[in-house]
């Protein structure tokens, strides 16, 4: 704990010292400003300046500080960014601002919390005013004033939701001021299409960059040289020479092919073709010499010697232009295009910026709108990391590729967030890598939308996503369920908070912690793991291990923690010494010690290795041991001993209700107490079987008989006692499989509980749904809810999360009746979810939406029924069958095939006679069956194979057992040829033509390796399942 | 024709383990090794013809992402981390991702992990080689 409290002394003492610098910074400007200086010259550093001082502010909880640095800054970027002018009254509000920022610093350094906003009121009401005013327009870019003589920015028209400017066509350079572009029609979004395919590569060329040209050149001429040695050792040795010089040949062809030089590549590809003599060598030597006196193809340099961003922005900003024009259905002539990309193409192929040439070279090829678009879109993306290097380069070229990306993603997010759904949904079934590749495009468009709006912790949870979707697609498997949800959440939580920053609302994001919580450990999650972050708490790891526990280091930590090993940090210095460094490795790679994972610390210029090592070595043999291996003790030094805490209850980081995905998800200490179990039972059986495999009856018999003098009477007690013993050893083994087995059906079932989320999960996220929606259509709309508690497979919430979020947007719109109050139940019963929803709204239309929902629930063998309600509204009736689910069953035989019984809905099993057997003529000669002298029920024939026969298939020889189910007030009968006994199962949920069959629920595996089919007593109590026998 | 790695890793332990798994891969070189980012800008600008850079992030001198955000300006060369902080779905895995790396794997334990090829071995080189198909 001291060393927490160093650490945030540290922390605010840091934040004191930055902050009084960020305001003396902004002070500066501020001074200067008013001393008529140009503004161009100090807004940059006011802007960063006050920038600085928000971010500290936030970074320590400060939200009353930040909120007043936020609209500090806010009136700063409309100088910066949308040209307003800086005029005195601005200037005056800042020196304000900065008085009041110092006196919040000063005050929150000391007391460390967070100051009474009332005290700034004042402050707060002149930037809102002086901001709103400004953003109305009428001090928009205004005249040159005496305070800001030269601010000739062009303006960027704020993007609306709907209509939005093209990514690339708000910003002009600074010296040229043209008028604002025309507003462009709404473009089709570009999100949805794929990238432009990639150029030819020969269009962009390392060989463009004076650099790689000279390398090249140098590895050239070593190869003529070569060459020309092998020429010379051809008449001795012919073989290895023409084996040398193909060698080296094959070298110079790939490096050309790498430049782009395809004359080089081509000759040296024609060479290798054919057979290698003198006289093919020498033309070689020929024509390489001829192409190294060629003069190279230098591109065409930049104006001048100005800096890149100086240098582009004029093209930069005609090639926005013709963005609009073709946007707007003109078709700029070629050369315009091509004039503006050449030049831009130039300056970044004289910095060698490749990928940027990749970007122009593609958008030069772009036909049409949507293509063009693409290509701007990737242009800029590929100018924003080159900004990244160098972003005060680019404010003083007055331009900003970084912010101009961010402003577009922000202004099509809804629809990339649309797209990215669909494509999510895609993924689900159909996992392949133009699927991939579009959600790696959307997500990251979407980070650039978050970043535009600052959320930081979504912009990071995008990228997050980007990495675990591509692992997963690298590994060639699907997304799965755990990860979708991480997704989904993500999409829904992101739409809000635009949606909120849309109403001017602050976004709430304490759901992205949790879920970037969860994506950070879906690893060890998915894996069934502790959480790095449970083995960190546990053993008490110092900071610089924090989060840095991969699944395989959990994995060690916990089976060490198991066997009760110690824990201990060993500091090595042993980079620079071999024998050392693998004397160490190899000692943990022995049976004294184990390397859990290791990290690296830097001091001064050394880099140093500290090992997290479990050992079975107390402190001083563990001493001794690296001694032995580093005599001086500078190299090897154990830095700590750990002393590991009891395993946690839970989670702390998993709060229930507000976790549902990650709670739970691990190993419970219950379940490696079963696991144990299970493996000391299965020991027991294994042990108990070899014992008995080894006696012999026989022999044994035999020689209690011959002992006896092969009198009966005399050996029959010690026969007899021989065999009680093999039958207690028979008992016992008996006694060993049902311990087994019952320990089988704990574990079956924890690990079933292991997937189960309440129904709140989706449920609370839907009631959010619904007022978004009602906010977007500017009315209200309320939704009710019951049985949130109901525990759910991962798997159904998901189907669920679809047919109630389409239901409800159906219902909600005008066709669907326009509900303004909705209310879903939840119940489940053994085989199905069972939704209720119930709305105010009026008749369904049949919508193409309304039917695709109805279809889709079908497909996921779902019943689906609308009844009207009296007093207006509907009620919709859903059933969804249950996955994962262990049920208690009663395994039956009927013509060589299992059958699975619920044994809920049994309520009795008859032995019958055949006069309890009746036939009655009424009904078609339908059979039934006399169960009490008041009661008949139907017969329900199973048949050996589900998918054969019918109604007129013979009825088999009389079965005398009957198992009588029974299901909301209805019974029937089901004759059966065998009980086979009982037995939990886990139910799996048939797929393909299986999920026609209407009696059935699913398939379990069953103990010795059989496949039963699980009855759905609901079904076959329905009263038109009844068959005549 | 193999395709060409360049190493940077700052343990050389590591580098050795590392090389050591890539000459287990016929259609893998290791063409150039560097102990930091700073020495291995240096290095790709005297050697061009690399194809594929796997890159430790903790590093003295220039770091991992620092070499990431210049370098991708410059090289096609593919870039994959390789790296212990680099597990699924962490923050370093999202930043990486974000400044452009085409491919991030985590080193099984810790900054030099001995059983690199025994534990992601095989992740590596279908990285490897998805990097390079691509």
């Amino acid at each position: 704990m001291s060393d927490d409290f160093d650490e945030m002394d540290e922390i605010w003492a840091l934040y004191a010292d930055d902050g009084a610098q960020a305001l003396d910074a902004m002070e500066a400007s501020l001074l200067a400003l008013k001393a008529g200086e140009a503004p161009d010259a100090h807004v940059g550093s006011l802007f960063r300046a006050v920038h600085t001082f928000k971010g500290n502010s936030r970074v320590l909880g400060l939200s009353v500080v930040e909120s007043r640095a936020h609209l500090s800054e806010d009136l700063i970027g409309l100088v910066r960014d949308e040209g307003v002018a800086m005029d005195a009254e601005i200037v005056e509000i800042l020196l304000f601002a900065s008085d009041v920022l110092r006196a919040m610093l000063e005050e929150t350094a000391a007391t460390r919390a967070d100051v009474d906003p009332s005290g700034s009121e004042v402050l707060m009401e002149q930037l809102q005013d002086k901001i709103a005013r400004c953003r109305d327009g009428g001090e928009a870019a205004a005249a040159p004033d005496p305070v800001a003589p030269a601010m000739a920015v062009e303006v960027a028209p704020p993007p609306p939701v709907v209509d939005v400017p093209p990514p690339v066509a708000v910003e002009a350079p600074p010296v040229v001021a043209s008028p604002a572009p025309a507003p462009a029609p709404v473009p089709d979004p570009v999100v949805a299409s794929e990238p432009a395919p990639a150029p030819a590569r020969a269009i962009s060329r390392l060989a463009d960059d004076p650099t790689y040209r000279a390398i090249f050149r140098d590895m050239a001429q070593g190869a003529l040289d070569k060459f020309a040695a092998q020429l010379a050792r051809f008449a001795a040795e012919p073989g290895p020479a023409a084996s040398l010089a193909r060698s080296e040949a094959e070298g110079l062809k790939h490096a050309a092919g790498q430049m782009g030089l395809d004359d080089w590549a081509e000759a040296l590809a024609a060479f290798l073709s054919g057979s290698i003599d003198p006289e093919t060598l020498s033309a070689l030597v020929l024509r390489l010499d001829d192409l190294m006196d060629a003069p190279p193809q230098v591109p065409p340099q930049p104006a001048g010697d100005r800096p890149f961003f100086e240098a582009i922005a004029d093209p930069l900003s005609r090639l926005s232009h013709l963005g609009i024009r073709i946007a707007t259905g003109e078709t700029p002539a070629a050369d315009e295009i091509e004039s503006a990309v050449a030049a831009v193409r130039a300056s970044a192929a004289a910095e060698g910026y490749v990928r940027v040439v990749e970007a122009l070279d593609a958008l030069r090829g772009a036909e049409g709108n949507e293509a063009f678009r693409t290509g701007e879109l990737k242009l800029y993306e590929e100018l924003s990391a080159v900004e990244a290097i160098m972003p005060e380069a680019a404010a003083a070229a007055g331009i900003s590729p970084r912010k101009m990306l961010r402003s577009w993603c922000a202004g099509h997010a809804f629809d990339t967030l649309s797209t990215l759904e669909t494509v999510l949904n895609t993924l689900r079934t159909h996992a392949g890598d133009a699927e991939f590749r579009r959600f790696d495009r959307l997500m990251r468009l979407v980070h650039h939308a978050c970043e535009h709006h600052s959320i930081d912790t979504a912009a990071q949870l995008a990228m997050s996503l980007v990495d675990l979707f591509s692992r997963v697609h690298s590994s060639g498997v699907a997304p799965d369920a755990m990860l979708l949800h991480i997704a989904r959440g993500f999409i829904e939580t992101i739409e809000l908070a635009l949606d909120a920053i849309e109403q001017g609302e602050k976004p709430a994001t304490e759901v992205l912690e949790r879920l970037f919580e969860e994506a950070a450990n879906v690893c060890f999650l998915t894996d069934g793991l502790m959480t790095a972050g449970a083995i960190e708490r546990r053993l008490g790891l110092p900071s610089e291990f924090h989060r840095v526990l991969s699944p395989d280091s959990v994995r060690s930590a916990a089976e060490e923690l198991e066997k009760g090993k110690r824990f201990y940090i060993v500091r090595t210095d042993i980079n620079d010494d071999d024998r050392i460094a693998e004397a160490f490795l190899e000692w943990l790679s022995g049976d004294q010690a184990r390397s859990i994972t290791n990290v690296t610390v830097f001091r001064g210029a050394e880099t140093l290795f500290d090992f997290l090592v479990s050992s079975r070595l107390d402190e001083p043999d563990l001493i001794e041991a690296l001694v032995r291996m580093d005599p001086s003790g500078r190299r090897l030094k154990l830095t700590q001993a750990l002393w590991p805490s009891e395993a946690e209850a839970t989670d702390p980081t998993e709060i229930p209700g507000n976790a549902p995905l990650a709670q739970g998800a691990a190993i419970t200490p219950e379940m490696l107490e079963t696991i144990g179990e299970i493996s000391a039972s299965q020991a027991m059986v294994h042990h108990l079987l070899a014992e008995l495999a080894e006696s012999d009856l026989a022999e044994e018999m035999e020689t209690l008989m011959r002992q006896s003098g092969w009198d009966w009477g005399v050996a029959r007690t010690s026969v007899r006692a021989m065999l009680d013993i093999h039958a207690a050893r028979l008992q016992e083994i008996a006694q060993a499989e049902t311990a087994l087995t019952a320990q089988l059906a704990a574990l079956q079932e924890e690990t079933v509980s292991l997937r189960a989320r309440p129904a709140s999960t989706v449920l609370r996220p839907l009631q959010t749904f619904v007022e978004t929606l009602a906010r977007r259509s500017r009315r209200e709309a309320r939704l009710t809810t019951a049985g949130d508690e109901l525990p759910l497979d991962l798997s159904l919430l998901e189907r669920l999360r679809g047919v109630l979020r389409g239901l409800v947007a159906i219902r909600m719109e005008p066709a669907g009746g326009g509900a303004a109050q909705l209310h879903v139940s939840l119940r489940r019963d053994e085989e199905r979810v069972i939704v209720m929803v119930q709305d105010d709204g009026g008749p369904q239309a049949d919508t193409p939406a309304f039917t695709d929902l109805v279809a889709g629930i079908k497909r996921l063998n779902g019943s689906f029924r609308a009844v009207p309600v009296p007093g207006g509204g509907l009620r919709f009736h859903i059933g969804l069958p249950l996955s994962m689910v262990v049920l208690e069953g009663m395994v039956v035989g009927v013509d060589g095939v299992r059958y699975v019984v619920p044994v809920d809905a049994i309520r009795t099993i008859l032995q019958v006679e055949p006069e309890m057997l009746m036939t009655i003529s009424a009904a078609g000669g339908q059979r039934v069956l006399r169960i009490s002298d008041s009661e008949i029920v139907a017969i329900h024939r199973l048949r050996g194979h589900p998918l054969e026969g019918g109604r007129d298939r013979p009825w088999p020889p009389l079965r005398r057992v009957f198992v009588i189910l029974g299901n909301a007030g209805r019974s029937v009968a089901i004759p059966v040829d065998e009980l086979v006994g009982q037995q939990l199962v886990l139910l799996r949920l048939l797929r393909g033509v299986l999920s026609r069959l209407n009696h059935l629920t699913g398939l379990a595996l069953l103990a010795g390796g059989d496949v039963g089919m699980v009855l759905s007593a609901n079904r076959i109590c329905e009263p038109q399942a009844a068959e005549a026998v | 024709m193999p395709y060409n790695v360049m190493i940077v890793d700052d343990a050389a332990m590591m580098r050795l383990y590392i090389a050591s798994f890539i000459k287990t891969l016929p259609d893998f070189k290791v063409v150039a090794q560097a102990a930091n980012g700073q020495e291995a800008l240096d290095k790709l600008a005297a050697q061009p013809n690399v194809d594929l850079i796997l890159l430790d992030i903790e590093m003295p001198v220039m770091d991992g992402m620092e070499f990431l955000r210049h370098a991708k300006l410059k090289t096609r060369a593919k870039i994959c981390m390789l790296s212990s902080v680099a597990v699924s779905g962490s923050p370093h895995a999202a930043r990486a991702r974000e400044l452009g790396a085409d491919g991030v794997v985590a080193k099984p334990s810790g900054t030099v992990s001995h059983d690199l090829e025994e534990k992601t071995g095989d992740e590596l080189a279908r990285t490897m080689r998805t990097l390079m198909a691509a």
